[in-house]
């Protein structure tokens, strides 16, 4: 909030009416948005019947038999372990070579690196379909499919290139003079980057990284067609609940509730940066 | 050899996330291509592979079921990132003023899009439940319609209901990207339009509008991007039903390739997808590129 009020365009509403419309217009847009949320987490906590009685219960003793439900009844918690796995080696592996390679487009001018870094961008264009059938096949011809190594393989494509976009974007950010000063102080340029910048631009990188977790964890079509059940992750298996007769929807909110708070969570303190990340270009050109 | 080492400096850093995009997305999108002009049916009695030039083009051109999906494709697309696209705008001119609780008002409504897709299927496929859910308990309680609507379960509402949900997730995204936007213009432009005394309207016209142009760039390329890609909710919440009204050409694509196993087919299907999407693409840089 703060950054935002110093810099930037500062519109002054005077007009009392006009304030208190903007307040009642944001809070009809908060609970439209909230709302569904709402009704999810909440249908968790209610028993069996409770969750299908209408009108609804506003209020009700809360109950954790769902979560107790899906945690022991169902192997919820071992699907929940491979997405945690697959999620956070995906965002690890990337983060190293995509901030080099970040790192190397924002600092160096040369030959082609406008077009390394637009190529690199652009290989988001192209539908992941595409490269499914061959992924498909690949992973089969190395005995990978259904593996955490074969997801991870092919989650890294996916997230590399909005590491090396946002990347770029902070690491532009820090005037090169910083790590300039600290090699004429005998810094190797490996060493100026680590103790300098990389201080400097850690709320981008947790933001990066967390940005492509989300991705991760809620991939949900190639991990449908390259896992069965050994690397499932949680959005399969939430599927699956569906598909059984009679949905248990208490059962399915409290799971959806279990894949949500996490990433929530995460990005609650990040969120400002994440969205400048992705923005960069746009906003500053 | 000092000087040498420095050149190769800027290579040496960007070498390893090179060779892992070449070799795991530009090798199975040209091996992709190669497919498309393959036979390749793994669920016929002929699963033999073999060249038949552009046999997979000319049947995509005479298949009435893609240009069904095309067609759907382009009202969920357009509808869906239209919609997003003004709401979103509208919204982010008054979040970006400087009052109270803004802070907490944009750290909520970016939840619905980091809800994964599939949950945001569950989410809506449990309130659109025609006798146990939510939503038709208040049209009935309003007294809007005293049975309530079918959603997803009805071909006149189905693809009304995916795009109601697709709304919902996005809408917020686009707003936080046009407040990123407008909040980091250079207040001169707009001090000096004051001075000169230009009306509010003016001023959102001729300084606000072209400023935020290279935003608007980003926030269309993106969703464009996404909106043919994430076929998930659709997966959930109608598997391209009812009688195929929701079938939006990701979706066929996937039916085809994993459901009929016809890998050749499929192959030339996402091609022409991929064709589509570019040239959208290519299409909104043309018209908002600063020149």
């Amino acid at each position: 909030m703060k950054t935002i009020r110093t810099s930037g365009r500062r519109i002054r509403t005077k007009r009392p009416i006009e304030i208190v419309a903007i307040y009642v217009l944001l809070v009809i847009v908060l609970i439209g948005v909230l709302f569904p949320i709402y009704w999810m987490v909440t249908s968790s906590f209610k028993t069996r019947i409770q969750a299908l009685t209408l009108p609804p219960l506003w209020i009700f003793k809360p109950t954790f038999d769902n979560y107790i439900g899906i945690f022991q009844h169902r192997p919820f918690a071992y699907y929940l372990l491979n997405s945690i796995i697959i999620a956070t080696s995906t965002v690890i592996f990337t983060l190293i070579i995509g901030t080099l390679a970040a790192f190397s487009l924002a600092r160096f001018k040369f030959r082609w690196s406008d077009d390394i870094a637009l190529w690199f961008l652009s290989t988001q264009m192209i539908p992941p379909i595409i490269a499914l059938i061959p992924f498909f096949l690949i992973l089969r011809a190395l005995y990978m499919l259904d593996t955490h190594l074969g997801l991870i393989m092919i989650y890294s494509t996916f997230t590399l290139p909005y590491i090396i976009w946002m990347m770029r974007g902070f690491i532009a950010e820090i005037p090169p003079e910083l790590e300039e000063s600290a090699m004429v102080h005998g810094c190797s340029r490996a060493k100026a980057f680590l103790k300098i910048t990389v201080p400097l631009i850690l709320p981008g990188f947790v933001a990066t990284g967390i940005f492509c977790m989300i991705m991760c964890w809620n991939e949900f079509l190639v991990a449908l067609i390259l896992t069965g059940d050994t690397a499932k992750t949680l959005p399969v298996a939430t599927i699956d609940f569906l598909s059984e007769r009679g949905i248990m929807w208490s059962h399915v909110c409290a799971a959806g509730t279990v894949m949500m708070i996490p990433i929530v969570g995460m990005s609650f303190f990040v969120q400002k940066y994440m969205i400048r990340g992705l923005a960069y270009g746009a906003i500053k050109g | 050899m000092r000087l040498k080492r420095r050149q190769l400096a800027p290579y040496l850093y960007i070498t390893p996330a090179f060779i892992y995009l070449f070799v795991l997305w530009v090798f199975p999108f040209l091996y992709s291509l190669i497919l498309s002009f393959q036979k390749w049916e793994l669920a016929s009695l002929d699963t033999q592979r073999r060249f038949v030039g552009l046999k997979n083009y000319i049947e995509i051109v005479k298949d009435p079921e893609f240009w069904n999906g095309i067609n759907r494709t382009l009202v969920y697309v357009c509808s869906a990132i239209g919609f997003e696209f003004v709401m979103g705008f509208a919204i982010a001119l008054l979040v970006s003023k400087q009052l109270r609780g803004m802070g907490v008002f944009r750290r909520f409504i970016l939840v619905p899009f980091i809800v994964a897709p599939a949950v945001v299927g569950l989410i809506w496929m449990w309130m659109y439940n025609p006798e146990l859910g939510i939503l038709n308990h208040f049209i009935r309680t309003l007294g809007i319609h005293d049975r309530g609507l079918i959603w997803t379960g009805d071909p006149s509402t189905a693809m009304f209901s995916v795009v109601l949900a697709d709304i919902w997730q996005w809408t917020p995204f686009v707003i936080l990207l046009f407040v990123a936007g407008i909040v980091s213009l250079p207040s001169d432009p707009f001090d000096a339009a004051r001075i000169d005394g230009a009306s509010r309207w003016q001023i959102f016209k001729y300084i606000t509008l072209p400023m935020l142009r290279p935003v608007m760039m980003v926030i269309l390329l993106i969703r464009t991007m996404t909106a043919f890609k994430f076929i998930d909710k659709i997966f959930v919440l109608t598997h391209g039903g009812p009688a195929s009204t929701t079938e939006v050409l990701g979706f066929y694509i996937y039916r085809v390739s994993f459901m009929h196993f016809r890998m050749g087919y499929g192959a030339a299907l996402s091609y022409v997808m991929f064709i589509i999407v570019m040239a959208l693409c290519l299409m909104v840089i043309r018209f908002l590129r600063v020149k």
